[in-house]
């Protein structure tokens, strides 16, 4: 059994995973000191490289996710679920890709509200965009897919 | 007439530019997300290179990314490999994650995640659906490394690829403890 200090201690999960690699480098690294050779170094540097462009992506992504804002009609006729989700992967991977692509999802996060506004009193209008943006979402969900699978 | 062709040639240069920055500016704000697995595609980047650590568990991890789609929270660990593969080791690192990710948030971390492997040819991400270890087993595998820390319990096992020591700095010292690794 640890100690009770060694209990308390924090362990990192990249030094957990070193036991998946191999155990006896494990022990080595802690009674001997790291020793990394030549090859190992230079895969350490160009795996910081990539994480440091990996991080800059991200900072791009979030930054993108918040425009991007709520799917307001997609949510008021569907609510969150499978057929939201792809719609908006619809958005991520096509539209979003072109000028004019863009210029629709500025378009209807312009006029989502209203349009929202005008659908919740009128519920048979409300059924009809229902089935017609099921019908979109069974469509986005198909070209995600294919886009994906490539 | 030369000043209207200075004119419309300073115009078409000043068209020309703006062209270019809105180009560039279009491409910088757009990041490639195509790489990203179906069940995360539509899904809102939660959490980037972010630091967490669980008391209880005893436990600190730095994840890559989490993705929030559906209920849930899932994670996207990169790695640069000469080869297509996901390794135990990553499957290590990505449930201590989870674990320390739960406790942290309170929110539900998906048991798959996916390691996100780049190659030398830099020709894009692709990536690796794996299926992670459950509390128990990780807080069995952070038992087992504080006895080999403290030269406690059994024998520390050898790499289960050979192919990891041909890299592997602890080699000589290695071969010369067990003698079964050349």
């Amino acid at each position: 059994m640890p100690t009770k200090r060694a209990d308390r201690e924090l362990v990192s999960a990249s030094e957990l995973a070193q036991i998946g690699y191999c155990e006896r480098a494990t022990h080595f690294d802690w009674h001997h000191g790291a020793r990394r050779t030549p090859e190992q170094l230079q895969a350490q540097d160009r795996g910081n490289a990539a994480h440091q462009q990996f991080y800059r992506d991200s900072i791009a992504v979030a930054r993108a996710s918040e425009r991007k804002g709520r799917c307001f009609v997609a949510t008021l006729v569907l609510g969150e679920g499978a057929a939201t989700t792809a719609l908006r992967a619809f958005r991520d991977l096509y539209l979003r890709n072109t000028a004019g692509g863009r210029w629709l999802i500025g378009a209807y996060y312009r006029s989502g509200p209203a349009v929202c506004k005008v659908l919740s009193s009128h519920p048979r209008m409300l059924q009809a965009v229902r089935l017609a943006v099921l019908l979109a979402a069974k469509a986005a969900a198909w070209a995600v897919a294919r886009k994906l699978s490539r | 007439m030369s000043d209207a062709i200075s004119g419309a040639l300073l115009l078409v240069g000043l068209l020309f530019f703006a062209t270019g920055y809105l180009w560039f500016r279009g491409r910088q704000e757009r990041p490639d997300e195509s790489w990203l697995p179906r069940e995360l595609a539509g899904g809102q980047l939660a959490f980037a290179e972010k630091r967490f650590e669980s008391r209880r568990h005893g436990l600190v991890a730095r994840l890559d990314r989490a993705y929030r789609a559906g209920d849930q929270l899932h994670l996207v660990e990169l790695k640069t490999r000469a080869y297509f593969a996901a390794h135990v080791s990553d499957v290590i690192e990505l449930s201590v994650q989870r674990l320390v990710l739960e406790e942290a948030t309170g929110e539900r971390v998906s048991s798959v995640a996916h390691v996100a492997v780049q190659l030398p040819d830099r020709s894009g991400l692709r990536t690796i659906r794996v299926e992670l270890f459950d509390e128990h087993q990780v807080m069995a595998m952070r038992q087992r490394l504080l006895q080999l820390r403290d030269g406690k319990g059994a024998t520390p096992l050898p790499a289960p690829r050979r192919k990891a020591c041909e890299k592997c700095g602890h080699r000589t010292v290695c071969q010369r403890t067990y003698g079964d690794r050349e």
